[in-house]
């Protein structure tokens, strides 16, 4: 059974003047209006968010319908989580339409982590070392070394994020800045400077999904979820928050769960017209390209400077701006990235629509510690 | 002669302070801190003292001031922290001895256990780089 996308729905990301719980309020009754639907009509739900409470507690406004709501709370996950929550129920028959929903609101700067809560020793935070910038910083420090790159790449991520995000409406920094001035910038981790990283912020997202025959009935432009996969971290990985690696150091969540994807959809990375990746910070994105396969470890270089990544480019990565313009409520990052890849395959991203009608895209996430869910969506 | 100074983190063997990890019994896959299942096969593992000599495998410069609960006695200095090479497994620390950021991957580096109780509790020291071209 191929389970569809028949509406979508998007709270702002930035800063609001609203709780979060009221972003992810705007974000599901958004959805549930682009479906078609009344609220009463969706029969599962899940969702969750990292800070501004339990998903569930909006069906007090949404109304005490009595669906199941399943609460998520896996870190960057979580919309992931919640997407593959719903859309295997609507797999398994317990229901024909079911919403996913996502939304957070953090305090200002760099994410702040209790160890007792990842079983690590005090002295590891009290020595400095829990902090989540320098594990992005060593591994692509690392990375560039392994494979050749010039760190004058990572400004021109960036840069192509800003750009990107300067003519999305929904995006939080509309502002381009050029690469000269993201490399110039002040340093927050060698080699990332502080242009290079996203940051915490505010926002929500909400999708609906359907079975096959609901999807016909209810919607002429269903976007088809052909791969949805979700994986942690094997022995030997590359992971946030470890005082130790392995002796070997072996392929991370990412390509395990993108591999996992194409082999469901039965498409391969040649044959998506458009992609959102997992960009905390610059050095991401460009290792989630080989990690999802759109290029070989090392060849990052050759797509940055033929322009393949940007919108009109052979394959456009982080359309909306990614997390560096959008910034990351945890809860809600993984489903925006799912909602632009829809607007994308319905032609309604306005200015900056991928043109020739794309008609597959493809969705990474990652995060803390070491999880990874990818999707394929096709219309 | 093995003392053990703190159970969790430091021994001494033959005079030398090392840091404590675990070895698994049946496969043989090292861990930093102790734990008591393995990572790799779920086999029982048994504390072992770590080598102190390695290579920098990775680095960043804390550029700044880690949040709560890092704890900084006096100004603020930027430090530099990575992982070094110590053949079984990586283990991430500070790196001394010279300036922040002059550590580049391959640099030798060696263990130094702080006093019981110090934060942090063992640091990587590399050669004064002077010293090593004299």
């Amino acid at each position: 059974m191929t389970v569809s996308i028949i509406g979508v729905g998007l709270h702002p990301f930035g800063r609001h003047d609203i709780s979060g719980r009221d972003m992810g309020l705007f974000a599901a009754r958004e959805a549930i209006r682009d479906a078609g639907i009344e609220w009463s009509d969706v029969q599962f739900a899940a969702g969750g968010s990292r800070d501004s409470g339990h998903a569930s507690a909006l069906v007090s406004e949404l109304g005490l319908s009595g669906v199941p709501f399943i609460g998520v709370y896996n870190g960057c996950g979580t919309g992931g989580s919640a997407l593959l929550t719903a859309t295997q129920a609507i797999e398994s028959g317990a229901a024909d339409i079911a919403l996913a929903v996502g939304f957070d609101k953090h305090a200002r700067g760099a994410f702040n982590s209790d160890p007792t809560l990842y079983g690590l020793p005090m002295w590891y935070a009290e020595s400095g070392m829990m902090v989540t910038t320098q594990f992005f910083a060593m591994k692509i420090q690392r990375y560039l070394h392994d494979h050749g790159l010039d760190p004058r790449l990572l400004a021109e991520v960036a840069a192509k994020s800003l750009r990107n995000g300067s003519i999305t409406p929904h995006a939080w920094r509309r502002k381009p800045v050029s690469a000269d001035d993201i490399a110039a910038a002040p340093m927050v981790n060698d080699p990332l400077t502080s242009y290079m990283f996203c940051s915490p912020s505010e926002g929500a997202a909400a999708v609906v999904v359907a079975s096959p025959e609901a999807a016909k009935r209810l919607s002429q432009r269903a976007v088809e979820i052909r791969a949805i996969s979700f994986r942690t971290r094997r022995f030997g990985t590359f992971e946030v928050f470890n005082p130790w690696l392995a002796e070997e150091i072996t392929d991370g969540a990412t390509s395990n769960a993108a591999a996992a994807a194409f082999e469901q959809a039965g498409i391969g990375p040649s044959d998506i017209a458009v992609a959102q990746l997992q960009d905390t910070e610059a050095g991401a994105e460009l290792m989630h390209l080989a990690e999802c396969g759109f290029c070989e470890h090392g060849e990052q270089d050759r797509l940055i400077m033929d322009g393949e990544l940007e919108i009109g480019g052979r394959i456009p990565v982080n359309t909306d701006g990614g997390l560096i313009a959008n910034g990351e409520p945890i809860g809600a990052s993984g489903l925006r990235q799912v909602v632009e890849c829809v607007m994308q395959l319905q032609g309604r991203a306005g200015d900056r629509q991928v043109p020739n009608d794309p008609r597959t895209a493809f969705t990474q996430v990652y995060g803390a510690p070491g999880i990874s869910a990818c999707t394929v969506l096709a219309r | 002669m093995t003392a053990i100074i703190d159970d969790d983190l430091v021994t001494e063997v033959d005079g030398e302070r090392r840091l404590v990890g675990a070895r698994c019994t049946a496969c043989g896959t090292h861990t930093f801190p102790v734990q008591a299942g393995c990572p790799r096969c779920g086999g029982t593992t048994e504390p072992t003292a770590l080598p102190t000599r390695g290579t920098v495998w990775s680095w960043t410069v804390q550029r700044i001031a880690p949040k709560s609960p890092f704890v900084v006695e006096g100004e603020y200095e930027p430090f530099t922290v990575g992982y070094v090479d110590l053949g079984p497994l990586k283990v991430e620390g500070r790196i001394t001895g010279r300036a922040a950021g002059e550590f580049p991957i391959g640099t030798p580096v060696t263990l130094v256990v702080g006093d019981p109780g110090s934060i942090p509790p063992y640091w990587f020291e590399a050669a004064n780089a002077a010293e090593v071209a004299s």
